[in-house]
């Protein structure tokens, strides 16, 4: 797309082009003859007069005074050919370092981020930065993640695309951990002015972050062994699991200050008996399923600014167990009535199932970076120091379990801004050009006009010739 | 066939002028200018020692006897004096395209002149110099030939362009010849002819006829063409035409000069004016009114 850096300039060539025209309108014609024996007593000149007819005259001349003039108001117009830009694109950086705790989360979350996007780059990040051709991450590294390091190949893929693109987003997949969040990421955040977003996922069990729960506190207090959950928990934990509270009761004042001392408070209603229901139910957890006559229950909606998130699901999408922080520690709704009657409780899988709810909040929510912090980053106005406390949610565009903490910033303005940082310097070149083109036509111009008065004088020289040879 | 009427004017307004020779003429026949000849006039000149050879029967007797020496009476000749006109009837003549007038003019003055001139029992001739070929009055004294010089006349219309000059041979050297036309054509030859004749004891008279539009030309000309010559083209601005009125002005002056530098009688003739007055005042010899 041509763009015109002074376009009053080329306005100002045009106006120039339509006086020129308007002159070569008034054209010197040949007048109509008079008879006059004695016109041989009056001086010889050219023989033409102004006239009055809209008829152009000396095509050739007007043609190249046109084309100086316009040409000139282009070259002062500094005209630049950019491309046009169109779309939206997004740079993922997808973090597979040691605190991530599924890998296919953060793949699947920038899946679902990509719909609607026209060009998506992805950039794997665990302690070094690799620019992806898809979403194929692979394992997990053991290793302490970088995301200064991603974030400057993001944004170099993102100056790259906002040549071409309208919008450009940066989106950062990570757990947002405090280790992986280096120094150098406000530095990076205040070279790109387009926007940011972080959406964060599920982090890995900080080990240093365990050490930090009460020793003086019981453990645990589970149900009763009369109670089949209380049996099976009994059976799924072991004795290396967080400290938890699990509740068959309404949460009180003390399951509050329990969570926000560092505890797991699992808040698990008894609910109508389960033995009734005929077609069995599929229930998720993170990485586990498991299929029985479950029950379902109202899960209790999450009060205030707290955001709850998913952890477990039933078949068809609908929440069966979330989470909410307090605290140090984290509050768990579980809204599944276990049957009385059987073994299902007691079997592998749903003790598996349920050993989800007892693990760590956050599920490893130790050591991340703090979610107002992450927020301020993204809008490219944080500049404080990282804070621990995390907070975690449901996102309406990752996948479960996914939190975004992004900014908000228009990424259309940026993109434009980022584009004119790195303006075409063709543009020069083309205005160069230009000028090269209007100072020959200026010396055909010269020429030309040297050229017809040249030939009006032979003309004239010619007649008087005639008329003295006669 | 007879004279049209609109020559009426001009033939009434010269009616009982003569027009005499400006010298002495060398014709023998008797007519009414002065002749170089002296001879057996009845008019008495003077009177002259009778010298041997004379002849006896101019001898006046009667002083002889009173006187007793022989005197010899001398009266003075008179003779006619061919008259004949050369008629331009090229192009440039023919102007104003409207009612060329200056056409008009050369007719009405050589019908004039010539009038005059037979009335006085001279000769009259013309000949009518156009492109298409030159038109021959032979000189005669009979009283038609007006009548033929007007249809001669009457039948040329002026076009084109072709030298007057060489028709001059068919003009006898003595005659008075009386040249109409606006000399543009062929100024220089016309006149040196017009010189030798003039040198050989010839009458000239030249009658440049000149349109008012050609001395001040109207504003919407813009592009002066020579009917004569169209290669001949001028832009007329404001300018050029103060520049044509000074040159031609220059042009008439030179020409005046030279005519009357080479023995010729040169008036300017403007061709809107009425010939008869034009036409007495070259008889008469009055000068030039402009």
């Amino acid at each position: 797309m041509l763009t015109l850096a002074a376009p009053w300039a080329l306005a100002a060539g045009a106006v120039a082009s339509a006086v020129v025209l308007g002159l070569h309108l008034l054209a010197w014609r040949r007048p109509a003859p008079t008879p006059l024996p004695t016109a041989r007593f009056a001086p010889p000149s050219a023989v033409r007069a102004v006239s009055r007819d809209l008829r152009l005259s000396d095509r050739l001349l007007l043609l190249v005074r046109v084309a100086v003039l316009l040409l000139a108001g282009l070259a002062l117009a500094r005209p630049a050919w950019t491309p046009v830009r169109s779309g939206t694109a997004r740079v993922f950086v997808l973090d597979a370092s040691r605190r991530v705790a599924r890998v296919g989360d953060v793949a699947d979350s920038a899946r679902m981020l990509s719909a609607g996007a026209a060009t998506t780059a992805w950039v794997r990040v665990d302690s070094v930065a690799r620019l992806l051709s898809d979403t194929t991450l692979g394992p997990r590294a053991a290793v302490r993640g970088a995301l200064g390091a991603g974030l400057v190949a993001a944004v170099r893929e993102a100056v790259r695309l906002a040549r071409v693109h309208d919008t450009v987003e940066v989106v950062i997949v990570s757990p947002l951990a405090t280790e992986s969040w280096d120094a150098s990421m406000d530095a990076v955040r205040a070279q790109w002015g387009g926007a940011v977003r972080a959406i964060r996922v599920a982090a890995a069990v900080d080990s240093s972050a365990a050490t930090r729960v009460d020793g003086s506190r019981p453990p645990r207090e589970l149900p009763l062994a009369g109670d089949p959950l209380g049996a099976a928990l009994a059976l799924a934990l072991d004795s290396t699991a967080a400290s938890l509270r699990v509740t068959r009761l309404p949460l009180t004042a003390a399951d509050s200050a329990w969570a926000r001392e560092g505890g797991v408070v699992v808040s698990w209603p008894r609910t109508a008996r389960s033995d009734s229901v005929a077609a069995p139910q599929a229930l998720v957890a993170g990485d586990r399923a498991v299929i029985g006559r479950f029950a379902r229950a109202p899960i209790p909606l999450a009060t205030g600014r707290t955001i709850a998130r998913t952890i477990a699901r039933w078949g068809d999408g609908t929440p069966a167990a979330h989470e909410v922080a307090l605290g140090a520690g984290c509050l768990r709704s579980v809204a599944v009535g276990v049957p009385s009657v059987g073994d299902e409780v007691l079997r592998p899988s749903f003790l598996a199932l349920i050993r989800q709810f007892a693990t760590p909040c956050g599920g490893g929510s130790a050591g991340v970076m703090d979610t107002a912090r992450v927020a301020a980053w993204a809008r490219g106005t944080g500049t404080g120091a990282a804070a621990g406390v995390t907070s975690q949610g449901e996102s309406a565009t990752a996948r479960p379990g996914a939190a975004p903490v992004d900014g908000g910033q228009s990424g259309a303005a940026t993109a434009a801004a980022i584009t004119t940082a790195t303006a075409d310097p063709s543009s020069h070149d083309a205005e160069r050009w230009l000028l090269v083109g209007v100072a020959l036509l200026l010396a055909v111009e010269w020429w030309l006009r040297r050229r017809v008065a040249q030939l009006e004088v032979e003309r004239a020289d010619a007649t008087q010739a005639t008329r003295e040879a006669a | 066939m007879s004279i049209p009427r609109e020559y009426g004017p001009t033939l009434d307004a010269v009616r009982g002028l003569t027009w005499p020779a400006r010298r002495r003429v060398s014709g023998v026949h008797t007519g009414s200018h002065l002749s170089r000849l002296r001879g057996r006039a009845p008019e008495l000149s003077e009177y002259r020692l009778y010298r041997q050879g004379d002849d006896p029967r101019q001898l006046d007797w009667k002083l002889l006897a009173r006187s007793d020496r022989a005197f010899t009476r001398l009266s003075d000749d008179r003779a006619v004096h061919p008259t004949w006109f050369l008629v331009d009837a090229s192009a440039s003549m023919a102007f104003p395209s409207a009612s060329q007038a200056k056409w008009w003019m050369a007719r009405a003055l050589a019908t004039a002149l010539a009038s005059i001139a037979q009335r006085a029992g001279d000769p009259v001739g013309a000949i009518i110099v156009a492109s298409g070929g030159t038109a021959h009055v032979r000189a005669r004294t009979r009283a038609d030939v007006l009548v033929e010089l007007v249809s001669a006349l009457g039948s040329v219309v002026p076009a084109g362009g072709a030298d007057a000059a060489p028709s001059l041979v068919l003009v006898p050297e003595r005659a008075r010849l009386v040249i109409l036309s606006d000399l543009l054509r062929d100024e220089g030859a016309l006149r040196h002819a017009a010189a030798a004749r003039t040198s050989a004891g010839g009458d000239v008279h030249v009658l440049h006829i000149v349109s008012r539009e050609e001395l001040e030309p109207p504003a919407s000309i813009a592009l002066a063409v020579d009917p004569e010559d169209p290669t001949v083209e001028r832009p007329f601005d404001a300018a050029a035409r103060a520049a044509y009125v000074a040159r031609f002005a220059e042009w008439r002056e030179t020409t005046a000069r030279a005519w009357r530098l080479a023995g010729a009688t040169y008036r300017q003739v403007q061709a809107e004016d009425d010939p008869g007055l034009v036409a007495r005042a070259v008889a008469t010899g009055a000068r030039e009114g402009r």
